[in-house]
């Protein structure tokens, strides 16, 4: 019939357009991968990328060339915000103004429908680093350096910390009896360092924060005690319980956060006043994100100083303090 | 403290130009970006208008000095009328603009009036702050950033015509020309009563036959007219710089490296520029030469090859932006001894960002700058300004610190005010590091977030939001 016939036509039409844009693509690919030297003096001046402007843009991978060194690059040296791969950027400058604002993964550009491999081996190197910063013990030297006590949960590893929270919220038997043979007789506040859920936490910013905190409470005529303890797979709520051992006004704990893929080493600082075993978490204060990209630790010392300060003046902590 | 969520300050701008004078009460909203789990993050959050006055011709006596009594009548009865308390004020800034700036009683008027305008004031801003403060009324600021382009602004008034350039919401070029629509005055009769001096050298020059005294011909002033739209012209490049370019600078060029995308015009003069009916019959219904140089700068070359964008705001741009967009705030954690403040018109010595702030060249630097400051007078006072460091070492704010207090010796000694302005965020610590080290007693003011350049001067008022950040007017004279 005439319609069948028509319609066969058309088809056969559309099938052999497709083959010939399909020829023609394949034509022409060739030529600008092998032209792509000779091209890269004059780069697109359209809007748009054209897919000769992309091959260009891959070589920059971080694949090291043969005979620049042994190692294999930092695929982290870069922070996120100076990351910018976008290829021939109608506005690098304005993207790149934006981007200051955030650490997401902004400007990555793909390989099709994929990440790039740069791309790809840095989110593999972010969450390695977020693993390692839970399941390692923060450095001992750290800790003698800063003269910290060292105490002990519950937990007998990490794993158990991890699988068995309540263990970590209390100290052990023997811990117990350090940190009452360590308290001093009628100070305001002590200072606790966890490593919580990131040892890189403590590592990175413990030094930095602890003379910040002590010159401010100093500055202030607030007392505390000389050495700060330290509790090995501790969590939050292990200060309630140094809270009632030492019986001081304040306790100030610094603990590792839980790791993300932009914040390795972040740390919170939790201060309540007086605070008791099995309280509510309302009645504790958090000040977050202290770390070189967020609140820098010198200043989140001078600033934990002050709050420590507003807590034994009204005489309370958390939503309480909040309500003042 | 901890607790702060939003504050509402008020704010006054007074400008007292050469032909206008004019008022306007803004809102400025401080808010808290932090979320509750950060340390508190204070930011200006919104500015809103909630009043403006009329606008007067500037009072003068006989002798061209600004009649002060005439202008507090003015002020006083604007603030009855917006049942504002002369208390109410937070902050605000009182500009004495255009030629009345050179005028003598400047600084009378300026001390009459700081009462009226809480802590702190901008008085005879200087033309390169009144280019920038206008610009930003005008709202070519924000258009720029919205573009991303390059936005003139020129504020077109009676006695200067003040040209700021912004790219991308910055600025980056300021300048002032003598022109303006009252160079030339009539009186009610139409006769020429007044000639400013360097226009009356063009018409010299040009033989355009105008003398005082003449009734005004609109002819030779269209002529005179073509004349100042070519300066204008010519400050953003556009056209070539004739002999009179030079003389019609008000203090000091203003180097452009390109011409910019976009011009936007502001002051009495734009306010018939763009007004539909600016061909109305009556060319001297304001007694002076502002229709005839709007019509002639609508038909000029900056009209033909520029995009014309229009302003938020046109005759009140100065005050518009001297009343809210003058003050900033400082960074959050901040440190300072509330006895020291406000403090006001500090001049800034800025260390360059090449010398690292922890080595002994930066107390050298330091102690060389301030010796260029004649600190005879007890009165006087040098605020000394860095980039820092960020999320710096404890160790690195000690020896900071150590630098500064070396650095500083002669104010140290001299039991002076000791002022710290850092752009990164480290101002607390490091505050209460120079405390420590510092000989008891001596007062700090320490504040971070806040950029300056070397000629500055600082005004910082008394704490907002809690005692958690500090009002700052930075009056830049970047340009000169």
């Amino acid at each position: 019939m005439l319609n069948e016939d028509a319609l066969r036509d058309s088809i056969r039409l559309l099938v052999s357009n497709v083959i010939q844009e399909e020829i023609a693509k394949s034509g022409s690919a060739a030529p600008i991968g092998s032209a792509a030297p000779a091209s890269g003096a004059a780069p697109s001046t359209g809007a748009t990328p054209t897919v000769g402007a992309v091959a260009e843009a891959l070589p920059a991978s971080p694949v090291p060339a043969a005979d620049s060194s042994e190692f294999v690059p930092d695929a982290t040296a870069l922070t996120m915000q100076e990351t910018f791969w976008v290829p021939n950027a109608h506005d690098e400058e304005g993207y790149r103004k934006m981007k200051r604002f955030t650490s997401g993964r902004l400007g990555i550009w793909r390989a099709g429908p994929r990440p790039l491999s740069r791309a790809y081996v840095r989110v593999k190197a972010d969450h390695a680093a977020a693993q390692n910063a839970v399941w390692s013990d923060v450095d001992e030297r750290v800790i003698e350096e800063l003269k910290m006590v060292k105490l002990e949960s519950r937990s007998d590893d990490k794993a158990e910390y991890l699988k068995n929270p309540p263990t970590g919220k209390r100290l052990s038997d023997a811990s117990i009896e350090v940190v009452k043979n360590n308290t001093q007789a009628g100070k305001q506040v002590q200072i606790v360092f966890s490593d919580g859920l990131s040892s890189s936490a403590i590592e990175r910013n413990a030094k930095d924060v602890l003379p910040a905190l002590e010159q401010g409470l100093k500055s202030l005529g607030i007392s505390y005690a000389d050495r700060p303890f330290f509790v090995k797979n501790g969590r939050v709520a292990s200060m309630e319980e140094i809270g009632e051992l030492t019986a001081v006004d304040v306790v100030i704990m610094l603990t590792g956060e839980r790791p993300g893929l932009n914040s390795q080493a972040s740390m919170g600082a939790y201060l309540a006043y007086k605070p008791t075993v099995g309280m509510e978490e309302s009645r504790r204060t958090v000040i977050s994100n202290i770390h070189a990209l967020g609140t820098p630790p010198v200043e989140a010392g001078a600033q934990i100083a002050e709050l420590a300060q507003s807590m034994i003046k009204h005489k309370m902590s958390g939503v309480d303090l909040k309500l003042v | 403290m901890e607790n702060f969520t939003k504050q509402e300050i008020l704010s006054v701008g007074i400008d007292i130009g050469t032909s206008t004078t004019q008022l306007v009460f803004s809102r400025i909203t401080l808010k808290n970006l932090a979320s509750a789990f950060n340390i508190a993050r204070v930011a200006i959050a919104g500015k809103t208008i909630i009043y403006r006055s009329e606008i007067y011709f500037t009072p003068l006596t006989a002798d061209d000095c600004i009649d002060m009594g005439a202008v507090m009548r003015i002020i006083d009865r604007e603030y009855r009328h917006a049942g504002i308390e002369k208390t109410d004020i937070d902050i605000g800034a009182v500009i004495i603009t255009g030629e009345t700036a050179r005028r003598a009683n400047a600084s009378e008027a300026a001390a009459k009036l700081s009462g009226y305008a809480g802590d702190f004031v901008v008085a005879t801003a200087g033309p390169h702050l009144e280019s920038i403060i206008a610009g930003k009324g005008a709202g070519a600021d924000k258009c720029s950033k919205e573009l991303k382009a390059t936005v003139a602004n020129i504020d077109i008034g009676g006695g200067t015509s003040n040209i700021a350039v912004f790219d991308r919401g910055e600025v980056i070029a300021a300048g002032c020309l003598d022109i303006g629509g009252r160079q030339v005055k009539l009186d009610c009769d139409g006769r020429i009563v007044y000639i400013n001096e360097k226009i009356a050298q063009v018409i010299a020059a040009e033989r355009l036959g105008i003398a005082v005294g003449d009734v005004a011909d609109p002819e030779r002033l269209r002529a005179l007219a073509r004349i100042m739209v070519r300066q204008l012209e010519a400050s953003v490049g556009i056209t070539e710089r004739d002999r009179y370019f030079k003389m019609m600078v008000t203090i000091k060029d203003m180097p452009l490296s390109a011409t910019p995308e976009y011009v936007m015009y502001s002051g009495g003069v734009a306010d018939v520029y763009y007004c539909q009916d600016a061909d109305g019959s009556d060319l001297f219904r304001y007694q002076d030469m502002g229709v005839i140089l709007a019509q002639e700068l609508r038909g000029s070359v900056l009209a033909e090859r520029m995009t014309v964008l229009k302003p938020e705001e046109t005759i009140r741009a100065t005050v518009v932006g001297a009343g809210s967009h003058t003050a900033d705030i400082s960074g959050t954690t901040v440190a300072y001894d509330r006895a020291a403040l406000p403090l006001k018109n500090v001049p800034v010595i800025k260390i360059p960002n090449d010398i690292p702030p922890d080595q002994p060249a930066f107390a050298a630097e330091v102690a060389k700058r301030v010796g260029w400051f004649d600190l005879s007078d007890v009165a006087s006072q040098v605020a000394v300004a860095f980039q820092g460091i960020q999320a710096p070492g404890f160790s690195t704010v000690e020896a900071i610190a150590r630098q500064l207090i070396q650095g500083l010796d002669l104010i140290v000694r001299s039991d002076r005010i000791i002022i710290v302005l850092v752009e990164q965020d480290m101002a607390k610590a490091l505050g209460q590091t120079l405390r420590r080290l510092l000989p008891q007693g001596l007062r700090v003011v320490c504040i971070d977030s806040v950029e300056v350049a070397e000629g500055d001067y600082i005004d910082i008022g008394n704490p907002v939001a809690g005692g958690m950040v500090l009002p700052v007017i930075v009056k830049t004279l970047i340009f000169k």
